[in-house]
């Protein structure tokens, strides 16, 4: 059974010995108090009180979509700073600064991580970790490089088999594509 | 505080020359949710006084030396414009607002949960439209709406205002002319769960006894304050409602 009532921050809601403090609550001497504005939901399955707030902060959480751009490429890992989650348009709450490890790029096998990606390319990755410190994944299909320039002219790449094709330079990169490279919307 | 009149502040029948009595606040008006490129925002009158206040955040924060790694920290930006007061206000921080962003920062630190956003920053701005008095208790109060609006969890919301004195009478939320002529003025900010003070501040001269009455105007003022805060929020939720019925 859920109750459904709005809150303000403050607000009691629930004594401590039924329920735990969740999102958008605090639990202050064995009471619970919403710390936001918002539907207050008593679960009473995973004995949790939560507030649902209509206009939450931006947190990343394992799992979610993000797209991020590659600030710098190491010997087993690349960096990468995370500039907005998937579905949303409110600013990053968290860290934004973000590793993705050599074994975490690709489904096969990565020896050298630039040819998989380099500085600079507009990355879609999942979140798989955010303590100590901000993990990423491109391990799927839908994720990878969703935009990347030329090293040298710096005209967009076009996609060619496996990897990017520079029409002015006329060099081939390999890369981590995602499915859907050069039709996205940014 | 400074200057002298020949005004009568307050005539014998105990009225002010605004027609308040000693124990009356000015109409007080508060809209949440008006900019919407500002993660929070409120706009708040109080008499003469038109305040707007935006929350951005968290968000990472920039100077990183500023960061804390146990929780967020709040910056305030309290700015009056140019054309807010009668004379015209050499724009920019000055000595006095670069204080009030600090009493600011520091009351709304003690309500908000900065310690589930280590790292990061709460960029509070308050914008005075239009001065007459009881401006720090204005934008605090505007300021507190919109991290509500925001989102932000924070153990309570905080309703801010002036009691004073004034003719040798003890006031609640003084006016300009008050303010200017008059003989004290006691800024207040509470928790109001808790009647905890966040702000406590005095200009001029009172009697003990003098200061608890104006304590204790400003305390029941102040829970007055608090439900015009929750109203406002109310209306904001029941339009946010409204907005996402119509879009499915």
């Amino acid at each position: 059974m859920t109750d459904k009532i709005e809150v303000f921050p403050g607000d009691e809601v629930a004594e401590e010995e039924e329920y735990l403090a969740s999102d958008g609550t605090f639990a202050d001497n064995g009471k619970i108090y919403a710390s936001q504005i918002g539907i207050l939901e008593l679960d009473d399955n995973e004995c949790v009180a939560r507030v649902v707030s209509p206009n939450p902060p931006n947190i990343l959480k394992t799992g979610d979509v993000v797209y991020a751009v590659v600030s710098d490429i190491r010997n087993t890992m690349a960096t990468a700073d995370v500039v907005a989650k998937d579905g949303t348009t409110r600013g990053i709450g968290n860290e934004t600064y973000a590793t993705i490890h050599v074994s975490k790029i690709s489904q096969g096998y990565t020896d050298d991580v630039s040819k998989e990606l380099r500085k600079g390319d507009f990355i879609r990755a999942r979140v798989i970790g955010t303590k100590p410190s901000l993990q990423l994944t491109t391990k799927e299909d839908h994720l990878g490089v969703i935009r990347s320039l030329c090293g040298q002219c710096k005209t967009e790449f076009v996609k060619k088999g496996h990897g990017l094709y520079c029409p002015v330079c006329e060099r081939s990169m390999p890369r981590k594509l995602a499915d859907d490279y050069g039709d996205v919307k940014i | 505080m400074s200057g002298h009149t020949d005004m009568v502040l307050v005539n014998d029948e105990g009225l002010r020359i605004d027609g308040r009595t000693a124990e009356e606040k000015r109409p007080i008006k508060i809209e949440a949710g008006v900019l919407s490129n500002a993660d929070g925002s409120a706009y708040l009158e109080i008499g003469k006084n038109k305040v707007l206040a935006a929350v951005y955040g968290p968000r990472e924060c920039h100077p990183r030396h500023l960061q804390d790694p146990t929780k967020a920290i709040i910056q305030c930006k309290y700015n009056m414009e140019a054309f807010s007061v009668s004379d015209r206000k050499r724009p920019g921080p000055d000595r006095r607002s670069i204080e009030i962003s600090k009493i600011i920062a520091e009351a709304l630190e003690k309500v908000v949960l900065t310690e589930l956003f280590p790292r990061a920053s709460i960029d509070v701005y308050i914008e005075i439209l239009q001065a007459n008095a009881g401006t720090r208790c204005a934008g605090l109060t505007a300021a507190s709406v919109a991290l509500a609006d925001a989102g932000i969890p924070m153990r309570d919301i905080i309703p801010a205002i002036a009691a004073g004195k004034a003719d040798d009478h003890v006031l609640l939320d003084l006016n300009k002319e008050e303010d200017n002529f008059g003989q004290a003025d006691v800024p207040l900010a509470i928790v109001p769960s808790t009647d905890e003070i966040v702000l406590l501040q005095m200009d001029g001269n009172m009697t003990r006894e003098e200061f608890d009455h104006a304590i204790d105007l400003a305390y029941k003022a102040c829970h007055e304050v608090y439900d015009v805060q929750k109203e406002a929020l109310k209306k904001r939720y029941t339009s946010m409602k409204e907005e996402v019925d119509s879009d499915e």
